[in-house]
């Protein structure tokens, strides 16, 4: 009987969903078709869930709160839970990563709709109001120490959502699924029985692909996972070039210049997302070594087109 | 309860009876069939294997639909969003219920499929009628959002390019067809809207991006006329405004800002301003110069009281808004009217312009360029505004002195007064001007009605002058009210009325029908005189059908037949019960009011001169037929309006038909004649069962026939006129 249980059909089905800014899919398997859709279900809610407490556009998500009112009480303890994780990357990442560049944000757009770039005074005005240490989380609070301040969660959000997602599949006795929640998170097998495979894009090419990542679940290994995370110059930009785009370096309140390109592996989505914005700010050989400071998997693209891997990546790597 | 993207098959006449006998009692749980009801898993069921249906947007009852696996857009790409337009901008048709359509658009607002769901349209429930509406629908299918919708008559050919088409209408629809148009392209652009906001601010999130989608401006658009880019200049309605380098140099010359402008010295001719402004918030301006979505968004700023300045910049100083500290060159505005002076704000416009590209006069690279006032800082549009231009200069180094020159042009709209927002008219009016010769002559008619019940005793003094003119009353009754303009009134107008005001829906979907407004008012003055007899009587086409009816007949020899009295006050009843299960079924808006005022054989035999399935044809001649053999049957013993007007008729104030103490005991010679058995053997008259028709009032003054005037007569003694005989010289 035990034999003929984990030789059951697993049954798979997906969902796609337009949300965190971004059209999302998610995929998820079992023996229970039903149960496979109840899962999916939950995992939907929990992107909603994040939406409702980190949505920038949505003014009456928590976050919009919080920067309306510079206070937010007995926040949820989801919202606490990820803020803390976030200042805790702040505090290793000595401020690489950091939540509270949102008024960089703000004037950046502002010289864009008038059609110019911030002046030099913009941007002492806007860095003035910048600095994870000056938020304060507590479990029943969340408070800006400065005022002018504002945060935004769209570095590390999509992260936490497909954590969360992943979360509500595993309560639900699911092993096996692909999640794209803006990053990737890779639970069990695929459908074939096999490694996840995902393709890593140029960033100057959406469509061609630099490299095939092979996410292994290995031997007997289901329900282990991997989170891949990528960020690059191209999503947004405010200029006509790469030079200035939507990730910002918290020191300079300016792009970081070198890289086109970071993508990272690590165990939690929510910590590959992050990650990616700490890597950004140097350059590919920076981003090796604080993969090894930081025990997570990267591959960082230079702006001429180069890329480099570290080692643990590279044997991800599908050769053909 | 199961829903289906093809159209409704409207149930049988015989089922439908089944039902109303069989389901009373489960229509009082269903629920009402109005709201959009939609799932994803439907959805899924109908787009089929090729695409995948994802969930439900947070904001909006809409669908994203995407591709499976690879096509020309990519893998997995977004194919559309699909919403039914009840869920988003429910507009109600004639019968007073949202039109219900599903709608396919893509992201770029095609749309690529278009169903029609469901109606409450009086006139086009059954299949090949419905088939109208459902085709007038499919005429959207390749439009987009931006279009310019005309809807043409039911010939009309159907021609599009890709800004303006031209749909053909729907006979005897308009209103509905109206509704229709209004439903989609409102339900699409809020749809659009709500994407395109949510995705900008994603991407930019400003204060002022979601400030803009929040207000959607509602209701009737502005009136306007197509103009080209050229005429708006020469109405100077949008101004050129250039200045050399060479003249800003000389105003630089001497500061300190001398020589921080190189190419200002180096070429001399060339351009520092160059600019189109305009005021966008003039419909003129606006609707011809910026596209569909962006007038939208312009209007709503508008309305909510922003001023608003509209640029095509192409100038070296760039211009702003706010000047907090710009490095090197900048044209700083600033508005003044009457001495007062207004900051602006430069406001994101994230649409596009219809006037942009060759031979348009505006280049294809063209930006518009927003500027606003505070909210309700009280500019007025229609007076000059004077642009101020405050050119700067500095070096960029914060500390630095920055040195403003100001340059102003001061922008006069001649006969501004004309171009001053006015709203579309709104469609109910359109209709009444339509309607303008009907109502004229339904309007005489009812004078002369009037005229004649007023004068009822001189009109009935002569029983042929009286019957003369109720046969030709009746027959224009009949004919033009009923036939030729469409003028029933039904039970109908007083469900759909009831079932708006228990939904909390608009009721101005009356008003899209004049001649039933101008009845109804008239029925209701009349049911104060004289009680329901005025319309049951005589303004009731099938009654008066009946009644023309019965009088052919009756020259043919055979004559209608009366229950007795007993059994007539028993039927009368009847049609009370008709009215009861009808105001139940309103009230717990049960789906079988559709059916169960298909009890009035009106629509088929008046509004659609029986060109209808067989069994509503059969009920309509049957009711007929009825009416032969019992005078006026239908109306005595069925009709629900006449049950209703009955009960209304309560509130007359006067019994206007004469009677006297010799009513009843001893003459019962009215009672006899009456042929709506309305008259008791007491000879009290039953107003509720009056149908005004005068002939007791006619019998009432003649001394032949009224037993009281009869006795007078001959009580009176016999005089023999002495004549003078001619003598006979």
């Amino acid at each position: 009987m035990g034999l003929g249980a984990s030789k059951r059909e697993l049954h798979w089905r997906d969902r796609r969903l337009q949300g965190l800014g971004t059209d999302l899919s998610l995929r998820a398997a079992h023996v229970d078709a039903m149960q496979a859709e109840t899962g999916l279900d939950a995992a939907v809610a929990a992107i909603r869930h994040v939406e409702q407490q980190f949505s920038l556009f949505d003014a009456t998500s928590a976050l919009s709160r919080l920067n309306r009112d510079g206070i937010l009480k007995q926040p949820h303890p989801d919202f606490v839970r990820l803020l803390s994780m976030s200042q805790q990357i702040s505090a290793r990442s000595g401020g690489s990563f950091d939540v509270t560049v949102q008024p960089l944000w703000l004037i950046w757009q502002r010289a864009k709709s008038e059609g110019r770039l911030p002046t030099s005074t913009e941007l002492t005005s806007a860095r003035s109001r910048i600095g994870w240490q000056f938020l304060e989380v507590s479990a029943d609070k969340i408070r800006f120490k400065k005022p002018g301040m504002a945060l935004t969660m769209n570095g590390i959000a999509q992260g936490f959502a497909g954590d969360l997602a992943a979360a509500a599949l595993r309560a639900h006795g699911i092993d096996n699924a692909l999640l794209d929640t803006g990053e990737w998170s890779a639970l069990g097998q695929s459908p074939d029985a096999g490694a996840w495979r995902l393709g890593i894009a140029n960033p100057r090419e959406e469509q061609k692909l630099i490299a095939t990542l092979a996410l292994a679940s290995g031997q007997g290994s289901a329900g282990r996972s991997h989170a891949v995370a990528t960020s690059s110059d191209a999503f947004y930009r405010f200029g006509f070039d790469d030079r200035h785009h939507h990730i910002f370096n918290p020191k300079t309140g300016d792009s970081p210049t070198r890289l086109a390109s970071v993508t990272v592996v690590a165990p939690t989505c929510t910590l590959a997302d992050a990650l990616t914005k700490v890597m950004f700010m140097g350059d590919m050989r920076n981003a090796l070594q604080l993969a090894k400071d930081w025990r997570v998997e990267v591959l960082a693209v230079g702006k001429s087109g180069r890329w480099l891997a570290s080692s643990g990546l590279t044997a991800m790597l599908v050769k053909n | 309860m199961i829903l289906t993207l093809n159209p409704m098959p409207p149930a049988t006449f015989w089922r439908a009876w089944l039902s109303a006998v069989c389901l009373f009692a489960a229509w009082m749980l269903m629920p009402s069939a109005q709201a959009g009801s939609i799932t994803r898993v439907q959805l899924q069921a109908e787009f089929g294997e090729s695409y995948q249906v994802g969930e439900r947007l947070r904001a909006l009852p809409v669908w994203p639909v995407y591709h499976r696996g690879q096509t020309a857009a990519g893998y997995n790409a977004l194919h559309a969003y699909v919403f039914e337009t009840v869920d988003i901008e429910p507009v109600a048709g004639y019968g007073g219920k949202p039109i219900n359509i599903l709608v396919v658009m893509n992201a770029a607002g095609k749309f690529l499929d278009i169903r029609l769901l469901s109606h409450n349209e009086p006139i086009f429930q059954e299949a090949s009628r419905n088939k109208l509406l459902a085709d007038f629908a499919l005429q959207y299918k390749d439009l987009t959002m931006t279009h310019q919708i005309q809807v043409l008559t039911p010939k009309a050919k159907r021609e599009f390019d890709d800004q303006k088409a031209t749909l053909h209408g729907v006979t005897a629809g308009t209103v509905s067809a109206m509704a229709m148009n209004r439903t989609i392209m409102e339900a699409a652009a809020q749809v659009a809207y709500a994407r395109l906001g949510e995705a900008a601010a994603h991407k930019s999130d400003t204060a002022e991006s979601r400030l803009a989608a929040a207000t959607v401006a509602k209701g009737d658009d502005d009136q306007y006329e197509r103009l080209g880019f050229n005429e708006l200049v020469g109405l100077r309605l949008t101004q050129l405004v250039t200045r050399t380098n060479r003249e800003v140099q000389s105003k630089f010359n001497g500061t300190a800002a001398e020589s921080l402008d190189a190419v200002a010295r180096l070429q001399p001719s060339r351009w520092a301003l160059d600019m189109v402004a305009m005021l966008p918030g003039l419909p003129h301006v606006g609707r011809n110069v910026l596209d569909a979505a962006g007038w939208r968004e312009v209007r709503a700023l508008r309305e909510a009281g922003h001023g608003l300045v509209g640029i095509l910049d192409d100038s070296r100083y760039p211009l702003v808004g706010s000047l907090d500290a710009p490095a090197g060159r900048a044209a700083r505005l600033v508005l003044v009217q009457n001495g007062k002076r207004f900051n602006v704000k430069a406001m994101p416009y994230t649409h596009g312009l219809r006037i942009s590209g060759q031979h348009s006069g505006v280049g294809s690279d063209a930006v518009m360029r927003l500027f606003a006032t505070e909210s309700h800082a009280g500019l007025d549009l229609a007076q000059p505004v004077t642009l101020e231009f405050n050119l700067s200069r500095s070096a960029g180094e914060p500390g630095q002195p920055r040195l403003e020159q100001v340059w102003t042009h001061t922008f006069t709209i001649p006969d501004a007064e004309k171009w001053r927002p006015v709203r579309e008219t709104p469609a109910w009016v359109k209709v009444w001007e339509q309607r303008k010769f009907d109502l004229a002559v339904l309007l005489a008619g009812l004078v002369v009605l009037s005229v004649g019940l007023l004068a009822q005793k001189q009109l009935a003094a002569n029983s042929s002058r009286l019957t003369l003119f109720r046969v030709a009353y009746l027959a224009f009754t009949l004919g033009f009210i009923g036939w030729a303009a469409q003028g029933q009134l039904t039970i109908v107008n007083i469900t759909a009325l009831a079932g708006a005001l228990i939904e909390g829906q608009s009721t101005s979907f009356l008003l899209n029908d004049p001649m039933a407004i101008v009845l109804w008012a008239f029925v209701g003055i009349s049911l104060l005189v004289w009680g329901r007899g005025t319309f049951c009587g005589w303004l009731c086409p099938f009654g008066a059908f009946q009644e023309l009816l019965s009088m052919l007949v009756k020259l043919l020899g055979l004559k209608p037949q009366q229950f007795h009295r007993k059994v007539d006050a028993a039927l009368k009843w009847v049609k009370y019960a008709v009215l009861a299960a009808l105001t139940v079924s309103v009230a717990v808006a049960s789906p079988l009011t559709n059916t169960l005022v298909e009890i009035e054989p009106f629509k088929t035999s008046i509004s659609m001169g029986f060109q209808r399935e067989w069994p509503y044809v059969a009920w309509a001649v049957v009711c007929l037929v009825l009416s032969v053999l019992v005078f006026r049957g239908y109306c005595r013993y069925i009709c629900p309006l006449g049950a209703a007007l009955a009960i209304l008729g309560k509130l007359r104030l006067w019994k206007w038909i004469p009677r006297r103490a010799e009513c009843g005991t001893p003459c019962q010679t009215c009672r006899h004649g009456c042929s709506y058995q309305a008259i008791a053997p007491s000879g009290k008259v039953d107003y509720d069962e009056c149908f005004q028709c005068l002939d007791c009032v006619s019998d009432y003054q003649d001394d032949e026939r009224c037993l009281p005037l009869i006795r007078e007569r001959k009580a009176k003694p016999r005089v023999i006129p002495i004549q003078t005989v001619p003598s006979h010289a």
